[in-house]
């Protein structure tokens, strides 16, 4: 009988293809979406947090922390004021100090911003889990015009070692003033990281003086070029930095130095510690990312209520297949199992089949993510934490087949033999 | 009878809804971190004595505890009436310079070296790993060292947890560990204490 009762649903949902199709794909769609949004959200929040590592404390010019953070580590908007060199080489010398890297920004490369740099940067930057930089190709600058390009810029433009770049004043894409009499050549590329560094250029502090040499106020001097050849010959030691990376000696020693430089009389200087400062940039992002899952979470309601209707409506369709089920012989509880079982079997068939549709978009569009939002998309079938979701869904799906189950149950034998009016 | 079996039907539905929805709503509210009653500035975690078997292992300790004997934290004050003095009272920097050296020099407490110790406090995060802690420095009270004056180096504790931890800045947590103390031979560097934990536990706060 049971199996009779089997082979009947199948060739009685194989009749209504199309319907159980669309609610298959429907709860599918929102599943993947919901799940989706989870994975990006885990993995931008991950990209995030590896931005930088091993540094103990960021210094720039007294300002927002969480405005340090965005562009001395994610290069994003800019600094708004500057830090002498003479504070940046006390700050070098404190016996507290390990290392301290120099970084100097505000030019940029088609978009992509410049950082000028000393060789230690190479040495001493970590991302992740303390992974240090990598080059795939050639090797830190040693020349005054030498660059060395991130995995992204790379890859962006088709560079490859020995190339003429030319950088640009400012920051953007169009109209900008160009360092066209100082070209520089790629030295060396580096590895793909998934942080900022992939979208970075650096070159030497000494070059960035060097470009500027013939500038004043912002724009070069009418009349005046010096060329690169020239260019050495002149005192290049920088006269300011935007911000430094700090090591120390003991870390559990950060809050005096961090204190120590908050404090200083002779500039108005700012340290922050990564890791705390990262949990405040994470804490105003919070809010745009609890709202995204609250609108996945919507999705998912959405198309359940849709799964719902889509049964309700099928259950008018079905009176007489229903009717005539009840006249061979099946009772009020089978018709119930009946609908209940159909349901449940869609929704996790959507389940499954949003996982494996997630699981093809990032393997498809995974490079692209990376390239664009540099968000490192893991592809992955199934995380732990995401079970309760996956569960949630399934559970609600479940619940609501019990309406048209229970619908059904309470019809009357004579509902759909009797004729309709 | 129809209508009052719709109903019905929709009740269910929409309490199934909600009760598979509160996971979803979990989801959306979670910020890795457990929900943390909010702390004032500057406050202390209570101690806590709890007689669970498995910290038997580890003895209390509290962060008076972590200052060596006859240490005076506010030697630089004596005999400076505070209440008579202005903040920019030359003598009132002066004193204020003087503790502040004496903090970071702060001496340590020989005597807790190589203890397995239990101890509440506020993490600082110090090395991440996505929403994982790897490092962190651990505080007595909370928002120091971001917003107040740092506190004297035998009150920091350098935590390495055996297993990352789930947290932001400033949560309270329970620490269990080995406590070393860090003798220092060179010029750089101060002295200080460090705990291996073996286990770091969501601080509760006591009813």
């Amino acid at each position: 009988m049971n199996r009779f009762i089997c082979m009947l649903a199948l060739r009685s949902a194989w009749n209504r293809r199309l319907t159980l199709g669309m609610t298959l794909l429907s709860v599918a769609l929102s599943a993947a979406l919901l799940v989706g949004i989870e994975r990006l959200r885990a993995d931008a929040r991950e990209s995030f947090a590896e931005a930088v590592s091993g540094t103990d404390l960021i210094v720039g010019a007294r300002a927002s922390p969480v405005e340090l953070m965005l562009y001395a580590v994610f290069r994003i908007g800019a600094a708004t004021n500057n830090i002498g060199w003479q504070s940046f080489q006390a700050l070098a010398r404190d016996p507290a100090v390990t290392w301290a890297v120099p970084l100097s920004l505000g030019d940029s490369h088609r978009g992509f911003a410049v950082l000028g740099t000393t060789g230690m940067y190479f040495e001493r930057f970590r991302h992740g889990n303390g992974r240090a930089l990598r080059f795939t190709d050639g090797k830190p600058f040693e020349q005054l015009f030498d660059a060395v390009i991130g995995a992204e810029v790379a890859a962006a433009a088709g560079y490859r070692l020995g190339q003429r770049i030319t950088l640009s004043h400012g920051s953007g894409t169009e109209g900008l003033t160009e360092h066209a009499d100082k070209p520089f050549v790629v030295a060396g590329i580096l590895a793909r990281t998934g942080t900022a560094v992939d979208r970075t250029v650096h070159v030497s502090l000494e070059a960035i003086e060097a470009i500027h040499l013939d500038w004043r106020g912002g724009a070069p001097i009418p009349g005046v070029s010096i060329p690169p050849e020239f260019a050495r010959k002149f005192d290049l030691q920088p006269k300011s930095i935007t911000a430094a990376f700090i090591g120390l000696h003991n870390r559990a020693e950060v809050f005096a130095l961090q204190r120590r430089i908050n404090t200083m009389r002779d500039e108005a200087l700012m340290a922050v510690m990564p890791g705390v400062a990262l949990d405040e940039l994470w804490q105003i992002i919070g809010t745009a990312e609890r709202s995204l899952t609250a609108v996945s979470a919507l999705v998912a309601v959405v198309s359940l209520i849709g799964l719902v209707a889509v049964v309700l409506a099928g259950l008018n369709e079905r009176r007489r297949e229903l009717a005539i089920l009840r006249s061979i012989g099946a009772g009020p509880r089978d018709i119930f199992m009946l609908l209940t079982l159909e349901g449940l079997l869609i929704t996790l068939g959507g389940v499954l089949l949003g996982l494996g549709f997630l699981t093809a978009g990032s393997a498809m569009f995974g490079d692209a993510a990376l390239a664009r939002y540099g968000i490192d998309l893991r592809p992955r079938l199934l995380a732990m934490d995401e079970l309760p979701v996956l569960a949630s869904i399934v559970g609600a799906g479940f619940c609501a087949s019990l309406v048209p189950g229970y619908r059904a149950y309470r019809m009357a034998l004579a509902d759909g033999l009797a004729p309709r009016l | 009878m129809k209508i009052r079996a719709s109903i019905a039907a929709i009740l269910v539905f929409a309490a199934g809804l909600w009760w598979f929805g509160r996971d979803l709503h979990q989801l959306a509210t979670a910020d890795g971190a457990g929900e943390s009653p909010a702390y004032r500035l500057g406050e202390q975690l209570a101690p806590v004595p709890t007689a669970a078997p498995a910290q038997a292992a580890y003895r209390q300790v509290s962060w008076d505890d972590l200052l060596p004997p006859g240490w005076d934290p506010a030697a630089a004050f004596k005999g400076l009436d505070l209440s008579a003095l202005r903040d920019s009272d030359q003598r009132a920097v002066d004193a204020l310079a003087q503790v502040q050296a004496l903090w970071n020099n702060a001496p340590i407490n020989e005597k807790l070296n190589k203890t397995r110790v239990r101890i509440p406090g506020f993490l600082v995060p110090i090395e991440r790993r996505g929403m994982l802690i790897d490092e962190f420095l651990l505080v007595p009270y909370f928002g120091a060292c971001i917003h107040t004056p740092p506190p004297p180096a035998n009150q920091i504790i350098h935590v390495r947890p055996a297993q990352p931890v789930q947290g932001l800045a400033m949560d309270a947590v329970w620490v269990s560990g080995e406590l070393e103390t860090r003798r220092v031979d060179t010029a750089v560097g101060l002295a200080g204490y460090r705990i291996k934990a073996d286990m770091v536990e969501p601080y509760k706060r006591p009813q």
